[in-house]
C-alpha cells in the first residue's frame, strides 16, 4: 500500500513536467499518433486490398479454369456453347457486362449454376449466416436464383452501400431492373453475380455468352483440338494477369511510405522525449536524493511512456482509420482501373489492425524514449544537471553514423549484384536512404565549415556558423527525417512526372488514328469496310488483328496491321535496325514490344521463335517498342505476314483515319447502321482521357503521402528547434549580456533554421533523384517490364526547395519568437545559475 | 492494343453445390411434395405412341429410365444404366411456353424459351460388374438445346448422352450413348414385344392417398453393343427393360423411399414390383405388406408402413396388376456403404402367384453416390423362379 502511494506520487511528480509544458506534451502525442496514423493507414488499405484479393482469388476463374474465347475476344452465339457441350466438352458458359446503380458502376456476371462443378466446390452459393437474417426472401433458393424473376448474390458490403433492402427490384439506370439481390460474402465487392439467362435479359445481349470455362479436371488433346477447330482461343489458366503479383509493387510501395512516416513520426518523439528528459532532470536528482530508488523512477517513466503510447495510439488509429477510408476509393479505383483488381471502397475496421496499430505506437514510444529511460541508470545522484551532456556525445557519433553509412553502401551494392526482383529495388533504395541520412550530420558540417570560410566576415557570423555546426547534433535527427521526405519527394514526383510525360506521348504516338472498331461476331467485316471506305471523310480503313501464340513456352500476343504511313510516322520505337518499316514487308521480320524485349534480353538484330497452333516461326526483330500499360509479351507484324503464317487469320479491328471533326458523326453512323455499341467503337480521343484518368489515378496516393510525409517531416523539425530553444538559452544569454539584441539573435534562430533546410534539401536533390533512378530503372522494370527515361523538372524541384524553406521558417518561427520575448529577468537568472 | 490499355476486369466465378439444391426444389427427395399448379394424373387416360414417349412439360417430374443386363463375349455378367430425369421447377402456369399436345410444338418452343425455360434436366449413367460400379450424373438447363427429349425421330439427351431411335420406329429401335470417367458406352436395343401399360392401364398408385403416375414399360429389349471399362472393349449381348414414368406428386409426403425391382423371369415372364416405405418403418425388420386402394379408409386407419404393388408381365405382353395383392419384401442380408446400412439381398414372395424368390446383388457395393444417392444394380433370383433383372432402393 505504501509502494503503492509511493508510486503514485512519484507518478503525479513526474507528470507536473507535462502540466507545465502542455506543448511538449502535445508535441509527443501528435508526433506519435501522426507515425501511427500514416502507418496504421497504410497498413489498414493493403489489408483491404489483400482481403479483397483473397476473396476473390478464390473463386477467381482465371486461377481454376482455362478460358475459351472468341478469337476477337468478343461475345459469341450460345449455340456454340450447346455445341461443345454437345461434343462432351465440360464447359460453362459466362457473360460479362456492366451495369450503373446510383452511378456506380457495377460488374454484372451471368453464370450457369447448373453446369458449374459440383464436386470440390470451394464456394457455395449458400446465404451467408453472419448476415442473420430471419427473412426468408433474404436466403438464396436456386430456383429463384435461375428463373424469373431471378435472385442474384452481392457482396454484403455492395448491398450496404447500395442501402438496398433484400426482395425488392433494384433500378439500374441504363438497364432497367436488377433483381432482388441477396449477400454472399465470396462474391468481389463490385460485383453482381447470376443467372447467364437474368444476364442476357438486362445487358440486352440475348443469346450470346462472353466465354467459356473448361470446369473438367485437365483439359485433353482431344478437346483442346475441337475448341481450337470451332474457331475459339483457349487461355490458360495462369495466362491471365495475377493479381496479387501485378498489385505487389503498389502495396510495397505504399508499405514503404507507411513505415517511412512511421521513422519519421518517431524521430519526433524522440525528440520530445529527449527534451522532456532533459528538463526533468533536476527533478530526479531531487526525487534520488530524497531516497527513491532508481527502479522505481525507471517504472514511473515506463508507465509514463506506457499511458502517452496508448493515448497517442488510439488518436492514430483513428486518425489512420481517417486517412485510409478517404483514400480507398482512390486505392480501389487505381487498382482497379491499373491492374483491373477489384478491391472494396469500404473500409473494414480489423481487430488485428487496430491491435498491430496499437502495438506500434507503443514500441515506438518505447524505442524513442528507451535511451531516456535507461539513462537513469548511470545517472550520478549528485551531478548537476547538465543538460548538454546526451549531445555532446552525440559528436562522437558521427565517426559511427559514417561507418553505418558506409555499410550501408556496402550492402546496396551487394544487393545490386546478387539481388532480384521488386525486392531488390525496394532495399536498394532503403540501402541509399539509410546511408544518406547517417552521411547528413557529416555532410552538412562540411558544408558549414565551408560557409563560414567564406562568409564569416563579422564576429557574429563566425558566431553563428561555429554555433549552427554546435547545434547540428541536437537538429540532426530532424534534418535527417526531412531529407527522408524530400528525397522521396522529388524520387516519387519525379518518376510520376517522367511517367506522365511518356505516356502521354506515347498515347499521342501509339493513338494516331481517329478512330478503333471493334465489330464482333455478329457483324460482317466486309459490310463495314466497304461501307467505311464508301464514308465521306475517312482517309483509310486499316483492317488488324490479333492473335494469340506462343514464345520459350510463355504466351505472346500478335498484333497484326495493315501498314500505313501512320505507323511509320508514329510508332513509338525504342530501338529499331536501319529500314525496320521496310524490312516488316518480309514475313521473316517482326517488331516486338519492351515488355518482351526486356524478358528475354532479345532485341533489334536478334531473333525469335513463335509458336504458332500449326508450328514454330522463327523471325529477326527489327525494332522494339515501348507498350505502357501492357502486362504482356506481344510481337507486331503486317497482316499480311500474319496472313502468311497462319491463312485462317481474320481481321477483328479497323484502324480508321478519318477527319477528326466528323469522328463523332462516324460513330453515331456506325452505332445506327451496325448496332455497334460504346465498347467496340473507341475513338482515339475518349480513349486517351480515359487512360490519362487511369493514371492519374494511380498517383493521386502516392501524392497524398507524399505530402502527408513531408508534413510529418516539418513537425520534427519545429519539434527539435522548439526543444533546442529552451535548452540554448544559457548559451545565447553571453552574447545577449554583450550587447546583442534579441531581436538579432532571434533572426540568426530563424536563418539558423533556413540554412540547414536548404542545405538539406540541396543534398536531397541528387538522393531524390538516385531515388527516382532506382525506381524507374529497377522497380519499374521489375514490376511492370518496361523502364522510363527520368525527366527532370527543375520548377518542381525548386517549389520542392521553397517548400523545404517553408517548413523550416515556419518551424523555426515559434522559438525565435519565444527567445525575442524572453524576457530580460530570465536571461539574467541563467548567469545566477552558473550555468 | 485498345484490348490492352482496357486492362480486363477480375472475373470471379462462383462453383457452386446445385444439383442437390435444385432437385431438392422437388427430385427424389421432394416426389411428395405437393404437385400445385402442375398437371394431376388421373385414371382412364389411353397412352398414344409415339407422343407419350416424348416429354411430357406441365407435370412435375419424368423419367426415361433403362437397365439392361448384359454379358460380354467371355459370359462376364455386366449390368448399365442410362437415365434421363425431367423435372419443372416451376408450374406450367408460370411458363407460357409448354403444351403437352404438341411435343414437337413444344420442344421447338422450349429451344426458342431461352434461358427463361423453367425444365431442369439431370442424367445418370452406370456400369456395373462383380467388382467394380461405374457411374457420372449430369445437369442441365432446358430451353437451350443442352437437355430435352424430341420425337421423329426420338432423342433425348442431355450434353453427349442419347437415347436416339431409329427414323420412324418410334422407340422400338434405339440406340444410347453414354460416358464417364473411366467408361463408355453405346448401345443398340430393339423391342421384341410390345410396351406394357404399369399398374390400372398405366395408371400406377404409389399410395393409399391416391398419389399416383402415368407408368409404362417396355420390358423385351434385346440389346447389343460396345461397353469400354477403364480403356478395355467389352462386346456384349442381353436384354434391357425401360421404364416410363411422369407425375406431379407421385409419392405421398410421409413416405420416404422405396425398393423397385424389375425382374426377367427365365420363363420369358417379366415381374415389375415396388414397396414404397414410409416414415417410422422398420428398415431391418420384415414388413407385412398393405395394398390399400385408393381412398381406403381402413387402410388410413391401418396406418401402413408400407405400400406394394407390381406388375405380372405374360411373355406375350399381357400385364396383370398385383394391385392389392399380398407381395412379400423381407431383406436378407446387408451392405454397409457410405455409412449408410443397405439391404441389397432379399427374399420376395408373391403367394397368390406361387413365387418365392431370392435376390442376390451382382455387386453389392453398386451404390450411386450422386446429388440424390441410391443403390441401383442387376441382380440374379433362384427359388421358385429363376432369372435376373435390376433392383432399385432409394431413401435408405
Amino acid at each position: 500500500m505504501q509502494l503503492d502511494n509511493q508510486l503514485l506520487i512519484l507518478f503525479f511528480t513526474l507528470a507536473s513536467h507535462w502540466r507545465q509544458k502542455p506543448l511538449q506534451l502535445a508535441t509527443m502525442i501528435v508526433g506519435l499518433a501522426a507515425a501511427t496514423a500514416l502507418f496504421s493507414g497504410v497498413q489498414a488499405l493493403n489489408e483491404e486490398a489483400r482481403a479483397s484479393y483473397a476473396e476473390a482469388s478464390d473463386i477467381l476463374g482465371a486461377n481454376q479454369f482455362s478460358s475459351i474465347v472468341a478469337k476477337d475476344r468478343q461475345t459469341f452465339p450460345q449455340e456454340k456453347y450447346i455445341d461443345l457441350r454437345r461434343r462432351g466438352l465440360p464447359v460453362t458458359p459466362v457473360i460479362h457486362g456492366s451495369v450503373k446503380i446510383d452511378g456506380i458502376s457495377i460488374n454484372l456476371m451471368g453464370i450457369d449454376i447448373v453446369t458449374l462443378p459440383q464436386s470440390n466446390a470451394p464456394v457455395t452459393l449458400m446465404p451467408d449466416p453472419s448476415q442473420g437474417s430471419d427473412n426468408a426472401t433474404n436466403q438464396f433458393d436456386l430456383v429463384k436464383f435461375i428463373t424469373p424473376p431471378w435472385q442474384a448474390a452481392a457482396s454484403p458490403v455492395l448491398i450496404d452501400r447500395l442501402r438496398i433492402s433484400p426482395d425488392t427490384t433494384i433500378d439500374a439506370q441504363d438497364h432497367g431492373s436488377l433483381p432482388p439481390l441477396f449477400p454472399l460474402k465470396t462474391v468481389p465487392p463490385q460485383t453482381i453475380i447470376l443467372d447467364i439467362g437474368a444476364a442476357q435479359s438486362i445487358l440486352e445481349m440475348a443469346g450470346v455468352v462472353s466465354e467459356l470455362f473448361y470446369v473438367g479436371d485437365h483439359m485433353s488433346p482431344q478437346h483442346r483440338k475441337t475448341i481450337i477447330s470451332l474457331g475459339f482461343d483457349i487461355l490458360d489458366p495462369g495466362q491471365e494477369n495475377d493479381i496479387e503479383q501485378l498489385t505487389s509493387s503498389f502495396h510495397l510501395n505504399l508499405a514503404a511510405f507507411g513505415f517511412l512516416s512511421f521513422l519519421v513520426g518517431l524521430l519526433i518523439v524522440h525528440a520530445a522525449a529527449g527534451l522532456a528528459f532533459e528538463q526533468r532532470r533536476p527533478i530526479f536528482r531531487t526525487l534520488m536524493a530524497c531516497g527513491i530508488n532508481r527502479s522505481t523512477l525507471m517504472f514511473s517513466l515506463t508507465l509514463e511512456v506506457m499511458i502517452i503510447a496508448i493515448v497517442a495510439g488510439t488518436i492514430g488509429i483513428f486518425l489512420g482509420y481517417i486517412i485510409a477510408a478517404s483514400l480507398l476509393p482512390d486505392v480501389s479505383k487505381t487498382l482497379q482501373g491499373l491492374y483491373g483488381a477489384v478491391v472494396a471502397d469500404t473500409l473494414v475496421a480489423r481487430p488485428l489492425w487496430l491491435l498491430l496499430g496499437l502495438g506500434m505506437s507503443i514500441a515506438g514510444a518505447f524505442i524513442a524514449s528507451a535511451r531516456f529511460v535507461f539513462q537513469l541508470h548511470g545517472l550520478p545522484i549528485l551531478k548537476t544537471a547538465y543538460p548538454e551532456a546526451w549531445r555532446a556525445k552525440q559528436s562522437q557519433s558521427l565517426r559511427w553514423q559514417s561507418i553505418g553509412a558506409g555499410l550501408f553502401l556496402i550492402l546496396l551494392v551487394i544487393s545490386n549484384i546478387v539481388g532480384s526482383g521488386l525486392l531488390k529495388g525496394f532495399v536498394m533504395m532503403g540501402c541509399l536512404l539509410c546511408a544518406a541520412a547517417l552521411l547528413l550530420p557529416a555532410c552538412l558540417t562540411g558544408m558549414l565549415a565551408l560557409a563560414s570560410r567564406f562568409f564569416s566576415k563579422t564576429v557574429l557570423l563566425e558566431w553563428f556558423f561555429a554555433d549552427t555546426r554546435q547545434q547540428l547534433s541536437g537538429l540532426s535527427l530532424a534534418l535527417q527525417a526531412l531529407l527522408l521526405a524530400l528525397a522521396v519527394n522529388i524520387g516519387v514526383g519525379t518518376m510520376v512526372g517522367s511517367f506522365r510525360t511518356t505516356f502521354t506521348s506515347w498515347l499521342d504516338q501509339r493513338l494516331a488514328a481517329e478512330l478503333y472498331v471493334n465489330p464482333g461476331d455478329n457483324v460482317s467485316y466486309r459490310e463495314i469496310e466497304n461501307w467505311l471506305s464508301r464514308k465521306k471523310g475517312v482517309k483509310a480503313v486499316l483492317p488488324a488483328a490479333f492473335k494469340e501464340a506462343r514464345s520459350g513456352g510463355l504466351p505472346l500476343s500478335i498484333f497484326a496491321f495493315t501498314p500505313n504511313s501512320i505507323y511509320r510516322d508514329h510508332w513509338p520505337l525504342l530501338d529499331k535496325s536501319p529500314d525496320a518499316w521496310d524490312r516488316l514487308k518480309s514475313t521473316e521480320n517482326v517488331l516486338i514490344n519492351e515488355q518482351f524485349a526486356r524478358r528475354e534480353n532479345v532485341w533489334a538484330g536478334d531473333s525469335v521463335a513463335v509458336t504458332l497452333a500449326d508450328g514454330e516461326k522463327t523471325a529477326q526483330i527489327v525494332g522494339v517498342y515501348s507498350d505502357y500499360g501492357n502486362t504482356k509479351a506481344e510481337i507486331m507484324v503486317p497482316l499480311s505476314t500474319l496472313t502468311a503464317w497462319y491463312p485462317a487469320t481474320e481481321a477483328s479491328l479497323f484502324v480508321v483515319r478519318a477527319d477528326p471533326s466528323l469522328v463523332s458523326e462516324l460513330v453515331n453512323d456506325l452505332k445506327n447502321t451496325f448496332s455497334l455499341n460504346d465498347k467496340q467503337l473507341i475513338d482515339q480521343q475518349a480513349l486517351k482521357s480515359f487512360s490519362v484518368a487511369v493514371f492519374e489515378q494511380t498517383f493521386l496516393i502516392t501524392n497524398a503521402l507524399n505530402v502527408l510525409t513531408l508534413i510529418i517531416a516539418g513537425i520534427a523539425l519545429f519539434t527539435s528547434l522548439l526543444s533546442l530553444a529552451t535548452a540554448r538559452l544559457p548559451q545565447l544569454a553571453p552574447l545577449w549580456a554583450v550587447g546583442v539584441p534579441r531581436a538579432i539573435l532571434s533572426r540568426f534562430e530563424l536563418a539558423r533554421a533556413l540554412v540547414l533546410a536548404l542545405m538539406t534539401s540541396v543534398l536531397a536533390l541528387p538522393l531524390g533523384i538516385s531515388i527516382a533512378w532506382m525506381l524507374t530503372a529497377i522497380v519499374n522494370v521489375e514490376a511492370f517490364g518496361w523502364k522510363l527515361p527520368i525527366i527532370i523538372f527543375p520548377g518542381d524541384l525548386f517549389t520542392l526547395m521553397v517548400l523545404a524553406a517553408g517548413t523550416a521558417f515556419a518551424s523555426a518561427f515559434v522559438p525565435a519568437l519565444q527567445l525575442r520575448r524572453t524576457s530580460n529577468a530570465q536571461l539574467l537568472r541563467l548567469f545566477a545559475q552558473e550555468k | 492494343m485498345i484490348r490492352i490499355l482496357f486492362l480486363r476486369f477480375a472475373l470471379a466465378i462462383c462453383v457452386l453445390d446445385v444439383g442437390k439444391a435444385c432437385f431438392a426444389q422437388s427430385g427424389f427427395a421432394g416426389l411428395g411434395d405437393a404437385g400445385d399448379g402442375y398437371e394431376k394424373v388421373s385414371a382412364n387416360r389411353k397412352f398414344s405412341f409415339p407422343v407419350d414417349h416424348g416429354a411430357h412439360p406441365n407435370y412435375r417430374i419424368e423419367w426415361w429410365y433403362l437397365t439392361a443386363n448384359l454379358t460380354d463375349t467371355n459370359g462376364t455378367p455386366i449390368g448399365l444404366q442410362w437415365t434421363l430425369f425431367r423435372n419443372a421447377l416451376r408450374p406450367p402456369s408460370d411458363d407460357a411456353v409448354n403444351t403437352e399436345q404438341d411435343n414437337e410444338q413444344f420442344t421447338n418452343k422450349q429451344t426458342s424459351a431461352g434461358w427463361q425455360n423453367s425444365q431442369f434436366w439431370m442424367a445418370n449413367a452406370a456400369i456395373t460388374t462383380v467388382d467394380q460400379h461405374l457411374y457420372k450424373e449430369k445437369f442441365g438447363r432446358g430451353g437451350i438445346g443442352q437437355a430435352g427429349v424430341t420425337l421423329n425421330p426420338f432423342n433425348a439427351w442431355l450434353d453427349d448422352w442419347t437415347m436416339v431411335g431409329k427414323e420412324g420406329s418410334g422407340l422400338e429401335l434405339a440406340v444410347l450413348e453414354a460416358n464417364g470417367a473411366n467408361f463408355s458406352y453405346e448401345l443398340e436395343i430393339k423391342a421384341n414385344g410390345p410396351f406394357v401399360p404399369q399398374g390400372e392401364n398405366g395408371y400406377s398408385i404409389k399410395s393409399p392417398y391416391g398419389q399416383a403416375s402415368y407408368y409404362y414399360s417396355q420390358p423385351f429389349y434385346q440389346a447389343k453393343g460396345r461397353l469400354i471399362i477403364h480403356g478395355k472393349v467389352h462386346d456384349v449381348i442381353g436384354t434391357a427393360w425401360l421404364d416410363r414414368e411422369w407425375s406431379s406428386q407421385p409419392l405421398a409426403a410421409d413416405q420416404t423411399g422405396w425398393d423397385w425391382f424389375s425382374l426377367n423371369l427365365n420363363s420369358g415372364e417379366k415381374l415389375m414390383l415396388f414397396r414404397l416405405r414410409t416414415k417410422g418403418i422398420d428398415r431391418k425388420s420384415k414388413n407385412k405388406g398393405s395394398s390399400g386402394e385408393p381412398g381406403d379408409k381402413s387402410a388410413l386407419a391401418d396406418t401402413p408402413k408400407e405400400f406394394t404393388s407390381g406388375t405380372w408381365i405374360s411373355a406375350d405382353g399381357s400385364p396383370e396388376n398385383l394391385q392389392g395383392r399380398t407381395i412379400l419384401f423381407s431383406p436378407k442380408t446387408y451392405e454397409k456403404i457410405a455409412g449408410r446400412d443397405i439391404p441389397v439381398a432379399w427374399r420376395v414372395s408373391i403367394p397368390s402367384k406361387g413365387l418365392d424368390i431370392d435376390t442376390v446383388p451382382l455387386n453389392a457395393k453398386a451404390y450411386m453416390e450422386t446429388v440424390f444417392p441410391y443403390w441401383e444394380g442387376p441382380i440374379r433370383f433362384s427359388g421358385t423362379h429363376h432369372g435376373q433383372g435390376y433392383l432399385e432402393m432409394t431413401g435408405y
